[in-house]
C-alpha cells in the first residue's frame, strides 16, 4: 500500500477555476502587481497571494462580472496591507525565472512606430518617472491609460470615489510629464 | 480664460470617455475648430500612447515559479473550520460520537443524581436497621440500657 500523501487534492471545480484564472489572467495580474511594487520579488509574492485568495474565495466570484477587476482589487488590497505592515520598502534578490518578455513575430502596424520611439528614446525616462510616482497615482495611471478602465471601475478597484480617481489621474499625468522631461534632460 | 475652452483636465476626461454625452459633443466640436485645445488634446493623447507602448514593451511573462508556488500552496491549505466540522460530522465518526455522548449523558445523569436519592434511602435504612438490630440483639453494647427505657423499673 502506498504511503499516505500529505497533499490534499483540491476540489475539481475549485482547482479548474484556479487553473483557468492563472491561465487567462496570471500574466496581467503579475504585470499589474509589478507596476504597483516596482520590484519583481514583491510582484511575485503579491501575485501568489492574490491567486491563493482567489482559490479560497472562488465561490464568491459572480459569473458575468470582470474577473480582472476582482483580482486587481485583491492585489490592491494586499499591496496596501503589505505597505502598512512594512511602512517602507525592501528589495529582494530576483529569481532566475523572471525575465523580460521577448517579442516574437511582427508587432501591429498601428503601434509599431510609437513602440520603437518609446524603446529607443523614452523607455528609460518613462520607467524612472513611473517608479517615482506615488503608488496610488501609478496605479491609477496604469488602470486608466494602459488597461482602459473607466473611472468608476477604477474607483471600485482602488476603493475610492470617482472624484478621487479623476483628481489623482490629473495630478499623476501632470507629474509624469514633468518627471519624463526631467529624466530626458538629465539621464543618469 | 475663455469659458468656451475646455480645461486640460476636461480634455483628459474627454479622452478617457468620462464626460457626459452632451459635453462630449461640445468638446468634440470645439476641438475641431480650436488649434490651441487640439494641441493639448494631442499632447495628452500622445502621453497615453507612450504609456501603452511602454507597457507593451515592458510586459513580463508570469514566472513559472509563481504558478508552481500557487499550486503547492493551495494543496497545502490547512482545512477551514467548516471543513473540520464537516469532517467531524461524517456518519462514520458521528455515530460513535453520538453513542458516546448519549452514554455519557445517561450515566453522568445517574451519577450526578445518585447521591441525593441515596441519602433518603440511607435515612430510612438506618431507622429500620436500628429497630431490627435492637430487636435481635437487645444486649448489644450499642443498645440503650433497658431500665432507662421503662418508667416502671424497680430500684435495687
Amino acid at each position: 500500500m502506498a504511503a499516505a500523501s500529505p497533499l490534499k487534492d483540491p476540489a475539481p471545480d475549485q482547482a479548474a477555476f484556479l487553473e483557468l484564472a492563472i491561465d487567462r489572467y496570471g500574466k496581467a495580474t503579475y504585470n499589474f502587481a509589478y507596476r504597483l511594487t516596482c520590484n519583481e520579488a514583491d510582484a511575485r509574492d503579491l501575485t501568489q497571494e492574490a491567486f491563493i485568495r482567489v482559490y479560497k474565495a472562488w465561490q464568491s466570484f459572480k459569473p458575468g462580472t470582470s474577473f480582472l477587476s476582482w483580482i486587481y482589487r485583491i492585489v490592491t488590497n494586499l499591496h496596501r496591507d503589505e505597505l502598512r505592515r512594512r511602512k517602507g520598502r525592501y528589495q529582494e534578490e530576483i529569481p532566475d525565472d523572471n525575465k523580460l518578455q521577448e517579442f516574437s513575430g511582427a508587432r501591429p502596424l498601428a503601434v509599431a512606430p510609437i513602440e520603437e520611439y518609446v524603446d529607443s528614446q523614452l523607455s528609460e525616462p518613462l520607467s524612472k518617472a513611473l517608479d517615482e510616482l506615488g503608488t496610488e497615482q501609478r496605479q491609477i495611471v496604469w488602470l486608466a491609460d494602459i488597461e482602459d478602465y473607466s473611472y468608476q471601475e477604477i474607483a471600485d478597484i482602488v476603493g475610492c470615489t470617482v472624484g478621487t480617481v479623476r483628481s489623482r489621474l490629473h495630478r499623476a499625468r501632470g507629474q509624469l510629464r514633468k518627471l519624463v522631461t526631467r529624466h530626458m534632460k538629465s539621464p543618469s | 480664460m475663455n469659458q468656451l475652452h475646455p480645461t486640460p483636465e476636461e480634455i483628459v476626461d474627454y479622452l478617457h470617455g468620462e464626460v457626459s454625452p452632451s459635453r462630449d459633443a461640445a468638446i468634440h466640436a470645439h476641438l475641431a475648430g480650436c488649434a490651441e485645445c487640439a494641441e493639448i488634446r494631442d499632447s495628452e493623447q500622445s502621453l497615453t500612447e507612450m504609456l501603452k507602448a511602454y507597457a507593451r514593451a515592458e510586459e513580463r511573462e508570469l514566472p513559472s515559479g509563481v504558478v508552481a508556488t500557487i499550486r503547492d500552496a493551495v494543496r497545502y491549505q490547512p482545512p477551514t473550520l467548516w471543513e473540520r466540522l464537516s469532517a467531524a460530522f461524517r456518519p462514520a465518526v458521528a455515530v460513535p460520537v453520538a453513542i458516546a455522548i448519549a452514554a455519557f449523558m445517561y450515566f453522568g445523569f445517574r451519577f450526578a443524581h445518585g447521591p441525593a436519592a441515596a441519602s433518603t434511602i440511607d435515612a430510612s435504612y438506618y431507622v429500620e436497621s436500628h429497630a431490627a438490630l435492637s430487636g435481635s440483639t437487645p444486649l448489644s453494647e450499642d443498645q440503650p440500657v433497658p431500665g432507662e427505657l421503662t418508667d416502671d423499673a424497680q430500684p435495687h
